[in-house]
């Protein structure tokens, strides 16, 4: 193979934050400005290089870093435009996040495991999206599992520590499944590249029992990681992680990792026509319908933040899967924005209940009352971030729903329909009651004064400015994704570039 | 004219938001009606049509038609005067900052839904427009709105659901296309329809989708009641005149119960409107009904697809002179509680009251004669009588009015009113005499129902309501107990669903398992499997093989 600069970017991409992190590991407790240069070395340096492969394949370059690794399957590194999708989420999201950790734990103990663990989790996500095989998936999915676990059990409280065991009960149980169906399909044709159609459609005929069986496999090892319903008991409980991480976990990290996985599974491993051939697609749909309307259920019955936000990604990650199985174009526009949108509400969110936690010791619900006074701008963010979540125009959750919607009906299933409107308005019954409390309600009791919390005026020194700041700029980049819908670069103009390959359009 | 002028028309709402946030309410407040100037200009001078396509495929911005234009003039209009008039009316109020800032954004969401010329456009300004209005109905402290403008959110959510669903439906008939002007000629399926009509009628307010108005109305600041009711709801209207079909044979089927429902809401708002209590909610009441009329004129144009032409024009007129008249009233409303009223407001106040019971010479009486041929044109003489009932009933429903709020003018030391309240309020008033002199559609109704005959049908209903309320007067007569506190089903069921919502009567699924007995069964599992690690996995690994290869 030759060493071009095309086929180092993806390698490059993944090694900008695993070699921060490694070198992380081996600082010192109060080295801090060494960590921090590190940390944003590490990010910028991956940006830029982002940068340059968007650049790249939208102009139709090819980046491919393969390897030897198994018979039959390489370990291939590739930047596609669907891998680049994850990629730049996950890359612009943990600029915001790591800003945000390094104001989130400033003086805490164990920073440099900390902030070390966290750049394995970031380089396992982004080695994920550029998965360019099953073999390489299966590979960064593990990885992911063991980098993340001791970011949920950070803080060490035996809260934690049961947390993480759940976490590492459920994962490594889907990361199982999902080595059998994997081993299973590589004994079958081996593990070539993801293509666009997917590479089963040969075997169709013969293989039957076992292609549905691998389906299986595979989902139901995606599925954990994707909350879906029966297996997503891990997730509301790995909330007792620190903010930035459980920013990090909904939104980028673990979550989506799953709901990519069945993305791949479906469109560049298995094909549209072969799962439609096999109905693989109507019990993903209905599982996807169930975990909404079951997500969503469950958010109205919690009294904490983070509990209640953690159910609303189980239902809101299943918007991406449910957009998948629906099997059209529109649909998978819609599903394969969600997975930018979910993203930028969701660490919107979390960032809001992380500051007003840490500022104000705001933990539960009924403790938000009138908190929008106190916290004008962290407030602004976090309403802007749930009407989203709800699809209110012209944030960016509608234009998901919108898609959404459009696909179910183009593929005649109009119940789904029905699923989105009951979602819509479960959303709007446990997000608005938020909204009013941080608006409308008057405190309970004054607000602690400035010795407690971290700085003291309303406004722009509300809270630290680098749990501010990254808050403000993903609510923007939220409402930005709306707003700006259809121009080219917007996550949904680049979901439609996808899409129009994928389906051959 | 250059298409870009449209920016301005949400623009300087945008602008006068950073405003706010930059010098605080108490500095910039008194200048924030200058951001409906825009829309004002732009609908006596209309520029050309302007597509967006940064926003999304398809997203345009005009309005070329006399429907549209005069909506956004009497919207713009409306708001400004609202704005004008706010200022003083929540002086004494809590938070000003919050107030203005979900008053621009509704007043953006108003003036986009009016442009809009692609359903996109549409709805995200019905969608802000009422969701911001919740602001405006909780602005005051207080169980009392707190109730109402929960009520009003949770219906509006819901209409906010279903007109997304039947949007969508739209859409796909349409096969994909968002512009207004191709929806005018696709024909809509029974789910479509049924899903805008209740989903906008939740916003217009007609019976039986009123409930939340006689409770929002009475709670909101008098200015924040003027646009809610002049202007907001009819935003509903516009949604179904624009998202549904001109001619199709289903709205022609169901057009005969659309009369039914608007003809029993406009008879329902007077009666319930002549048993109210308090000025505010008797006006609220006196929007259900004059919605009715609107809803009569939709269906006349579905009913009889050749009079759509005209019946727009009516729809037009009928808005802006319901729209001006009402928001006159809401804000004479608000004022009579707490300024002292010399005689020339009384009789300023009188000439919306007046117009809306179509009194000659005002814009009502125009507006009547319009529909007296639009019935004539749907050989409905039959509901001719409607009109009689309905006029005499409103002239009533304004004897009450004035009846109610001479009453609230008993109390002492009402300060004398404020220069800045009056001009806005006086404008407002005046504009039933004026417009049909300055405006030439409502001028040539205006002229048409000035002869002698077409006078005294106008008068005849009016002088028997005066007659019945002058009767009323002399013997004395009031209302009976029982009807003076009804119950209010709709106020219960709202608090219900908050409680539901709150508490939801959902079991845990299961008990958390048992901690001991967890770790006991997994050590024993861990032994089960001690031995023979390697053998065990290899036979899953074999097993699996073999299921590859006879697959």
């Amino acid at each position: 193979m030759n060493a071009t600069w095309t086929n180092l970017l993806p390698l490059g991409i993944v090694l900008s934050s695993l070699l921060p992190g490694l070198l992380i590991f081996t600082l010192r407790e109060e080295q801090t400005r060494l960590r921090v240069a590190l940390n944003l070395t590490g990010v910028l340096l991956k940006l830029g290089l982002v940068g340059l492969m968007l650049w790249g394949v939208a102009r139709g370059l090819e980046f491919r870093f393969s390897i030897p690794f198994l018979p039959g399957g390489e370990l291939v590194l590739q930047g596609d435009a669907l891998s680049l999708q994850f990629v730049s989420l996950s890359t612009v999201l943990w600029l915001a996040t790591t800003i945000y950790a390094i104001g989130y734990l400033e003086d805490a103990p164990l920073r440099s495991r900390f902030f070390g663990y966290f750049s394995l989790c970031v380089s396992a996500t982004v080695g994920l999206a550029l998965a360019g095989n099953l073999v390489t998936f299966l590979l960064f999915y593990e990885l992911l599992t063991l980098a993340t676990f001791p970011l949920v059990v950070h803080r060490g409280t035996p809260q934690a520590l049961q947390a993480g065991r759940v976490y590492l009960t459920y994962t490594l149980g889907g990361g199982a499944l999902l080595l059998m169906g994997v081993a299973l399909l590589h004994s079958l044709t081996g593990s070539p590249q993801f293509s666009a159609g997917g590479y089963l459609l040969p075997l169709l005929e013969t293989r039957t029992p076992s292609l549905i069986l691998a389906f299986a496999l595979l989902v139901g090892g995606l599925g954990v990681k994707a909350a879906l319903l029966p297996l997503h008991g891990w997730l509301p409980q790995a909330m007792v992680a620190p903010a930035p991480v459980s920013a990090l976990l909904h939104a980028v990290a673990v979550v989506k990792a799953g709901a990519f996985g069945i993305v791949r599974v479906v469109y560049d491993v298995y094909g549209v026509e072969p799962v439609q051939a096999l109905g693989l697609h109507l019990p993903l749909l209905a599982l996807a319908a169930a975990t909404i309307i079951y997500g969503s259920l469950k958010a109205l019955q919690q009294r904490e933040l983070k509990k209640l936000l953690a159910y609303s990604t189980v239902s809101q990650v299943s918007y991406i899967t449910l957009g998948v199985a629906l099997m059209g174009p529109i649909a998978a526009v819609g599903a394969l924005a969600h997975l930018v949108h979910q993203g930028l509400m969701k660490v919107t969110l979390f960032y809001c209940a992380g500051n007003f936690a840490e500022t104000l010791g705001v933990h539960r619900i009924r403790e938000m009352d009138g908190i929008g006074q106190r916290m004008p701008l962290t407030m602004t963010a976090f309403t802007l971030a749930a009407l989203g979540m709800i699809g209110v125009p012209p944030t960016a959750g509608f234009i998901s729903k919108w898609y959404l919607g459009l696909g179910a009906l183009e593929t005649g299933q109009s119940g789904i329909l029905l699923v989105l409107v009951l979602s819509g308005l479960l959303n709007a019954a446990y997000f608005l009651p938020l909204i009013y409390r941080g608006w409308f309600a008057t405190p309970k009791a004054p607000w602690p004064a400035a010795a407690t919390a971290r700085a003291g005026r309303p406004g722009w020194r509300e809270t630290h400015w680098m749990l501010l700041a990254p808050t403000l700029f993903t609510a923007a980049l939220a409402l930005l994704a709306g707003i700006l819908a259809g121009t080219g670069f917007s996550p949904l103009g680049w979901s439609q570039l996808i899409i129009n390959r994928e389906f051959d359009l | 004219m250059n298409g870009l002028l449209w920016l301005l028309v949400p623009g300087a709402p945008l602008l006068a938001v950073v405003l706010l946030l930059c010098a605080g309410p108490r500095r910039c407040a008194g200048w924030l009606w200058l951001s409906c100037l825009p829309a004002l200009l732009l609908s006596l001078w209309p520029a050309e049509p302007l597509a967006l396509p940064a926003l999304w495929p398809g997203a345009q911005w005009a309005a070329d038609d006399l429907l549209s234009r005069a909506w956004l003039g009497f919207s713009a209009l409306l708001w400004a005067c609202a704005s004008r008039f706010a200022v003083t009316d929540i002086a004494s109020t809590d938070h000003q900052q919050r107030f203005w800032l979900f008053w621009l954004l509704a007043l953006l969401g108003n003036l986009l839904l009016v442009i809009a010329a692609d359903a996109g456009s549409f709805y995200v300004g019905f969608t802000l427009m009422s969701l911001c209005a919740y602001g405006l109905v909780a602005h005051r402290r207080g169980p009392v709105p707190r109730q109402a403008a929960r009520l009003y959110l949770q219906l509006a959510v819901v209409g906010e659901m279903l007109i997304y669903a039947g949007m969508l439906l739209r859409i796909h008939e349409a096969g994909g296309a968002l512009a207004l002007e191709a929806w005018r000629d696709t024909p809509t399926g029974a789910w479509t329809a049924a899903l805008l009509l209740v989903g906008f009628g939740l916003k217009a307010g007609f019976w039986p989708l009123h409930v939340w108005l006689p409770l929002a109305h009475p709670a909101a600041p008098a200015a924040a009641s003027a646009v809610l009711s002049g202007a907001m709801i009819k935003a509903g209207i516009l949604g179904l005149w624009h998202f549904l079909p001109a001619d199709d044979a289903l709205l022609q089927h169901w057009s005969a119960w659309l009369l039914a429902v608007g003809a029993i809401s406009a008879l329902y708002g007077v009666a319930l409107g002549l048993l109210q209590t308090r000025s505010k909610a008797l006006l609220a009441y006196s929007s259900i009904s004059q919605v009715g009329y609107l809803l009569v004129i939709l269906a006349l144009a579905w009913q009889q697809p050749a009079y759509r032409e005209a019946a727009a024009t009516l729809l037009a007129l009928y808005a802006v002179h319901h729209g001006l008249a009402k928001g006159a009233l809401f804000m004479g409303a608000g004022l009579s509680t707490r300024v002292r009223f010399q005689t020339w407001h009384w009789l300023c106040l009188a000439l919306p009251a007046l117009a809306l019971a179509g009194l000659p010479l005002t814009s009502g009486a125009a507006v009547k004669l319009l529909f007296k041929e639009g019935i004539d044109a749907g050989n409905l003489a039959g509901w001719m009588f409607l009109l009689v009932i309905g006029s005499a009933g409103t002239m009533l429903l304004m004897l009450r009015l004035l009846w109610l709020m001479r009453a609230s003018q008993r109390q002492a030391n009402l300060p004398p009113m404020a220069g800045s309240q009056r001009l806005p309020w006086l404008l407002l008033c005046l504009m039933p005499v004026l417009l049909p002199w300055l405006w030439s559609p409502l001028r040539q109704a205006m002229l048409d129902s000035l002869p002698l005959y077409a006078i005294w049908a106008a008068l005849w209903p009016a002088l028997l309501a005066l007659a019945i309320g002058l009767l009323v007067w002399k013997q004395g007569w009031q209302l009976p107990p029982r009807l003076r506190q009804l119950p209010n089903p709709a106020r219960v069921a709202s608090v219900r669903l908050m409680h539901l919502l709150h508490w939801p009567p959902v079991p845990a699924l299961r008990k958390p398992l048992d901690e001991r007995l967890w770790r006991h069964s997994e050590r024993r599992w861990n032994r089960l499997w001690q031995v023979g690690t390697v053998a065990t996995s290899a036979w899953i690994i074999v097993l699996l093989l073999m299921l590859g290869w006879l697959g």
